[in-house]
């Protein structure tokens, strides 16, 4: 980083916040700082959403994904839009329709008081947890790359928002998102351009789906894991458990997909503020249906400037590790890397020649040479793999750390970044993972003091007081959540990669918060004490397969397990218990 | 003249939703085809 680099990342992140900070000044009651006083158009609504969603990690871990693994993370995304026209259908009249400001406040109209504070708590525990994690990705991947100490960096994203988000809330929030997420995909597309733009020259694009497919990358749609299909003499049983253990494929990703984004959008009040800030149930509708149309080709762009990164690398030596900040201190600690870095070193000179064969082959559309050269890749490939491996775990053992494997990806993109990129775009891409770790974890921070100042404090601690001492309330909640989301920040550690560790996280208590709201929208039968039962089982059920049945079950089944185990245990106490009428709203 | 009353499907929410459903397995077609292609 040069000074241009700095002028530009600091200017970028000054502006954004400035710019909120001024336009949202004046918020004069809970309704304009929670709500934005519902005035956004729809765009506005679908922009919010999409820069909630999509945190630092997303654009960090992703490429990287995609370099490590090939394409299929992007079937992750495809029961979303499923989830959008469900939520548009139901969720979105009916939250506008009782005027509530947060999601969990519908849950006392439809059951009662005990169902509402159990599922707020539910978020307030992961959106919490996880709020911490948005900051601290970021920061131990910016301070490795930067130098810096990570309380500095963590301090720095956590403060920049705690100035906008306390002072202009909601309105706030989706404003400085309108500008993050320009910034962001412009800075990320930048990247794949010039990843592309070093490839050898006479590679069109066209060429690069071709060589991505040739190297395995290109596994998009994945039906039957990888596992099932090279083992033919299995039973059905144990195809039915492989599939089920694979994190990423068709049916994982529409089905848990599904779940997943219908508990995050319906339920989790970090998406539901960002909609119902929407000026009507058409804004928020169409901001919905718009997030679900540009979701997946998002992601697909993200996936696939991986791919022109990894391509680039085929061309050109990748560093053994990625993350070379920790390699160098393994160093320091007494690790010798000298033979592995000779064997990587022969090893990237042979494929590389291979590379150069199999591109000529392709232009040459001699099939028979590209079926002779592709085997040889893979199996030179499988070499890097291994050794790369025992680099990692060389480093991990050195420097005691549990998880050197999965960290390496998530600095994949970055390392790219700041050694291929010209100067003044190093510092905009350092915004852009700036800007990513803002936007979404102030709408994160946003949503949890609205939940805490609505759910918990207005509803059962202090009833009956003034507006305005609301409005306090929620900015100094919203104070207190950045400070927690910083210090949880500053003391976690390490994770196994960090984006599925976040999924995780929201994994595992998403079912049973999705169970509740479904049997509240759909299922008139099922009363309040019931569904309290079935979600406090579904929770215990669901902690019970993560602890002690991890390998059994990917964490993308979670979601509808607990959201079944909700509706099917309150089923069967609601026919046990005594008769008691009190009908809710519902779903219409 | 009832057929006439009815707004054309794409100014209906429930042609917006057609759409989404259409572009949704339109992706995962053209995703699946593109993995045949290329592997």
């Amino acid at each position: 980083m040069n000074t241009l680099d700095w002028l530009v990342m600091f200017g970028t992140l000054a502006l954004i916040v400035a710019y909120g900070t001024w336009k949202s000044r004046g918020s004069q009651n809970i309704e304009a700082f929670l709500l934005g006083n519902k005035t956004l158009p729809w765009w506005m609504v679908c922009l919010s959403i999409m820069a909630t969603q999509a945190s630092a990690i997303t654009f960090l871990s992703t490429p990287g994904q995609a370099y490590e693994d090939g394409m299929r993370f992007l079937q992750f995304y495809f029961g979303l839009p499923l989830a959008m026209i469900i939520l548009s259908i139901t969720a979105v009249p009916l939250y506008h329709k009782l005027k509530v400001f947060t999601a969990y406040e519908y849950l006392e109209t439809r059951f009662d008081l005990k169902v509402r504070t159990l599922t707020a708590f539910f978020f307030l525990m992961l959106r919490g947890l996880s709020v911490g994690i948005t900051i601290y990705a970021p920061s131990l991947i910016l301070s490795t790359i930067l130098g810096w100490n990570i309380n500095a960096t963590t301090l720095m994203i956590g403060l920049l928002v705690m100035v906008y988000t306390v002072s202009g809330g909601t309105k706030a929030v989706s404003l400085t998102q309108k500008y993050q997420l320009t910034i962001i995909m412009s800075g990320m597309v930048l990247t794949g351009a010039i990843a592309f733009y070093h490839l050898p020259e006479g590679i069109g694009f066209m060429d690069t789906f071709r060589l991505a497919g040739e190297t395995g990358k290109m596994n998009l749609v994945t039906i039957i894991p990888d596992a099932v299909t090279q083992n033919p003499e299995l039973g059905m049983w144990e195809r039915v458990k492989l599939t089920l253990a694979d994190r990423y494929n068709l049916i994982s990703g529409l089905l848990g997909g599904l779940f997943l984004f219908l508990s995050y959008f319906g339920a989790d009040q970090s998406q539901v503020g960002r909609y119902l800030g929407g000026s009507s149930v058409r804004e928020s509708r169409l901001g919905l249906i718009f997030n679900g149309l540009l979701k997946i080709p998002m992601q697909f762009v993200i996936l696939y400037i991986g791919i022109l990164v990894f391509l680039f690398y085929q061309f050109n030596q990748a560093p053994l590790l990625h993350n070379v900040h920790l390699k160098q201190k393994a160093e320091q600690a007494g690790a010798q890397f000298g033979d592995a870095q000779r064997a990587y070193d022969s090893l990237y000179i042979a494929r590389h020649q291979k590379m150069v064969q199999l591109n000529e082959a392709i232009q040459s559309n001699d099939a028979s040479s590209v079926d002779a050269i592709r085997p040889e890749i893979h199996d030179l490939q499988q070499h890097e793999r291994a050794l790369r491996q025992r680099v990692k775990q060389q480093v991990a053992a050195t420097l005691n750390i549990r998880e050197a494997d999965s960290q390496d990806k998530d600095y994949v993109f970055i390392n790219f970044v700041m050694s291929y990129l010209p100067h003044g775009i190093i510092g905009l891409l350092m915004a852009v993972v700036f800007s990513a770790a803002m936007s979404s974890s102030a709408g994160e921070m946003n949503a949890l003091a609205s939940t805490t100042t609505v759910d918990i404090y207005r509803r059962s601690i202090n009833r009956h007081a003034e507006p305005l001492h609301y409005l306090k309330a929620s900015r100094w909640l919203t104070a207190g959540w950045a400070v927690f989301a910083m210090i949880f920040a500053s003391l976690a550690n390490q994770a196994e990669n960090l984006i599925q560790f976040v999924n995780i996280i929201g994994s595992l208590f998403y079912g049973t918060i999705l169970g509740v709201f479904l049997s509240a929208f759909y299922i008139k039968y099922l009363k309040a004490t019931p569904v309290f039962i079935g979600a406090v089982v579904a929770e215990l059920f669901i902690l019970y397969l993560y602890f002690f049945q991890r390998e059994a079950v990917a964490f993308l089944h979670y979601n509808y397990i607990g959201c079944l185990v909700v509706i099917g245990v309150a089923f069967l106490v609601q026919m046990l218990l005594p008769k008691n009428t009190t009908p809710g709203v519902t779903a219409q | 003249m009832i057929d006439e009353e009815k707004p054309p499907l794409f100014r209906t929410w429930r042609g917006w939703y057609l759409a989404l459903i259409v572009a949704l397995l339109a992706q995962i077609i053209f995703y699946y085809w593109l993995t045949r292609l290329f592997v």
